[in-house]
């Protein structure tokens, strides 16, 4: 994986979380960020993953390569809550 | 919206998730352990008992082969890296003339190598079933053969999961905004489930739409032909892209005339510089239509294949014939079609897409079970006040949460059980006996037999546990390889290897904490439900509720 790869992947595994973070039913913070900000940090930074990806692939690689680890990321961030929770309940 | 609308489509998806949720858990399970089908191979396979030959002996080996077995020069493939799946570099197949096109069961496999002298030295071998059982579960939602009428029962299943999708986001819509990523675990287990199947369905609806409309294209494609060949093509489909017949007086080619492997692979390699050749596949090497396939992938690029694409080449010539298969190199109407197979097979995009569709197969096995397990609960009769004892369940959901249990787990054992059996009947038996078929189902409906006879509360703890022993039995075959070469078990090395030992066991620590915690669950949950275990019973729970 080259570094332009790797670095999309990160900078859209950021943004999801910032989105996620923003929403009302975030369960990793006591309160969620801001919605405005949140949201719009969080699209800047899925632009800048989606651009990195688009320098290491073909468009049309790079923009299926980005839906699915959204859909993979947005799947499991409130999962990863769940699993926080349980651990810190037990 | 109008509420009664919502209705019809709940009772839509309801009824299509209840009829295709256990087949589509099969499908999904089987289909995400398929991504890694080559690792499987290299897994199970058992070690290259052939001398190894550089590439550059390759044409000494081609040659020799082909003037010693003519039949291979129809279609013999060049391997380009040593694998544990691949017992020597230069391998061929032979189908039954009246075999189906994805039936592998009749098909005889030989590689070739050069002994020390220099010879040719064939060995027919069996290659494991294993990878190839695992796909054919994944194609055909669990039924043991890849034939037409199972392909027809998978597309009549894809095309019901398809009216689930829409179903279920028509029902979703009036929430999906207010109820966007929320998971709600508590006391109301109702909406706990119904929050841990909407995550997942909502959010990766994508990939769902893109698997039940390919899994259904793939399903009835040769019908889909036939019927587009009758209506727009007269019939003459086939013989508008046949090359014309070579005159009788055609010269036989001599193959030592061929460019040499590694001459076609440097052409290839200047024609698509992103391209990483893995395999030669040449065909019809000594008649006038010799050309040589050169597979491998291009992870910038979308393959239209699960294991890539190809440049095809004259291999006297070195001209390149066609591209059209060529990742990165296709037209749009080429890149349009492969774009279907490759968001099917994760053919596009490296190992890293490879594991992202891994964990988003798990996750589609999760959201059919969650289904089941919502269906149960919405149906469960709560015991009131006014009760002093716990009401009888349903029949209806006693029933469905038993075949839930037994077919999602029988499922997951049934494979592991294969996994392992086909390592240690090779160690004890050879490679004459493969039980692939047998271990898997004898598993399978084991696991259904029990959750029904003893029924779902006090089957799935067990049976977990059984997943979880079977799955983590794996990586411990392995183990006893490396520790134990004398027991004829044995444990390669290459990462591809490894990575499905690591993986398994990973997956037997996840079913263990799922053991446990469905163990709390049952001791302390509520008595008016399916999933509760009276402790003043001993009797088998389906025996007790009948009576």
């Amino acid at each position: 994986m080259n570094a332009f790869t790797t670095s999309g992947l990160l900078l859209c595994f950021l943004g999801c979380c910032a989105i996620y973070l923003a929403s009302p039913n975030q369960r990793w913070l006591v309160r969620p960020l801001s919605a405005r900000p949140g949201r719009a940090l969080g699209g800047i930074l899925l632009i800048l993953g989606g651009l990195a990806l688009g320098q290491a692939m073909q468009a049309v690689t790079a923009a299926f390569v980005f839906a699915t680890w959204l859909m993979l990321l947005f799947s499991l961030l409130p999962y990863v809550a769940v699993l926080r929770q349980a651990d810190g309940e037990r | 919206m109008r509420t009664d609308f919502v209705r019809i489509y709940k009772s839509v998806h309801t009824w299509t998730g209840i009829l295709t949720g256990m087949a589509l858990f099969i499908a999904f399970y089987a289909g995400a352990l398929t991504v890694f089908k080559e690792p499987l191979a290299r897994w199970v396979a058992p070690p290259a008992e052939m001398r190894p030959v550089t590439l550059a002996d390759a044409p000494q080996l081609i040659a020799r082969t082909l003037a010693e077995h003519p039949d291979s020069a129809r279609d013999f493939t060049l391997h380009l890296h040593d694998a544990e799946h691949l017992p020597a570099r230069l391998g061929w197949q032979l189908r039954p003339a009246d075999g189906d096109d994805h039936d592998e069961s009749g098909v005889r496999h030989f590689a070739a190598t050069l002994d020390e002298g220099g010879a040719v030295q064939v060995n027919e071998y069996r290659p494991s079933e294993l990878p190839g059982f695992i796909d054919t579960l994944h194609r055909v939602v669990g039924l043991p053969f890849d034939t037409d009428p199972n392909r027809w029962v998978m597309g009549v299943v894809a095309a019901l999961y398809a009216l689930a999708l829409i179903s279920g986001v028509v029902v979703l819509l009036p929430s999906l905004v207010k109820d966007f990523f929320a998971l709600r675990v508590g006391r109301n287990l109702k909406r706990m489930w119904l929050d841990a199947h909407n995550v997942v369905g909502i959010v990766s609806l994508p990939f769902h739409v893109v698997m039940a409309l390919t899994a259904a294209v793939f399903a009835f494609h040769d019908g889909i032909y036939a019927l587009q060949d009758q209506l727009l093509h007269d019939g003459k489909w086939g013989s508008a892209f046949q090359r014309p017949k070579p005159s009788a007086a055609a010269a036989q080619r001599d193959p030592a005339a061929m460019l040499t492997p590694q001459a076609l692979v440097d052409k290839a390699m200047v024609f698509a510089p992103g391209f990483v050749p893995s395999m030669l596949q040449y065909q019809q090497v000594t008649g006038p239509r010799a050309v040589v396939r050169v597979w491998g992938k291009d992870e910038a690029a979308v393959s239209p294949r699960a294991r890539g694409g190809f440049l095809a080449i004259d291999p006297y010539s070195g001209k390149v014939m066609s591209s059209d298969f060529l990742p990165g190199r296709q037209s749009t109407g080429n890149l349009v079609i492969s774009s279907f197979f490759a968001l099917h097979m994760a053919a596009f995009g490296g190992s890293a897409v490879q594991w992202m569709y891994f964990v988003l197969g798990l996750a589609g096995a999760w959201l059919f079970y969650s289904g089941n397990l919502l269906w149960v609960e919405t149906r469960r009769r709560k015991q009131t006040r006014e009760m002093p004892e716990a009401p009888v369940q349903r029949r209806d959901t006693r029933l469905m949460a038993a075949a839930t249990v037994g077919v999602c787990l029988g499922c997951i054992c049934g494979i592991s059980l294969a996994m392992v059996g086909g390592k240690w009947l090779y160690a004890l038996a050879g490679p004459a006996v493969d039980a692939t078929r047998l271990l898997y189902y004898a598993a399978f409906f084991a696991c259904i037999g029990w959750a029904f006879l003893v029924g779902a509360a006090r089957s799935v703890v067990p049976l977990l546990w059984l997943a979880c022993g079977l799955t983590l039995a794996i990586p411990l075959t392995s183990l006893s390889g490396a520790l134990l070469p004398a027991s004829g078990l044995w444990a390669h090395a290459s990462w591809a290897s490894l990575g499905v030992d690591l993986t398994a066991l990973a997956g037997a620590v996840a079913l263990a904490i799922m053991a446990r915690v469905t163990a709390r669950r049952i001791a302390a949950g509520r008595p008016d439900s399916v999933w509760s275990v009276p402790a003043s019973t001993t009797a088998p729970v389906a025996t007790a509720n009948q009576s």
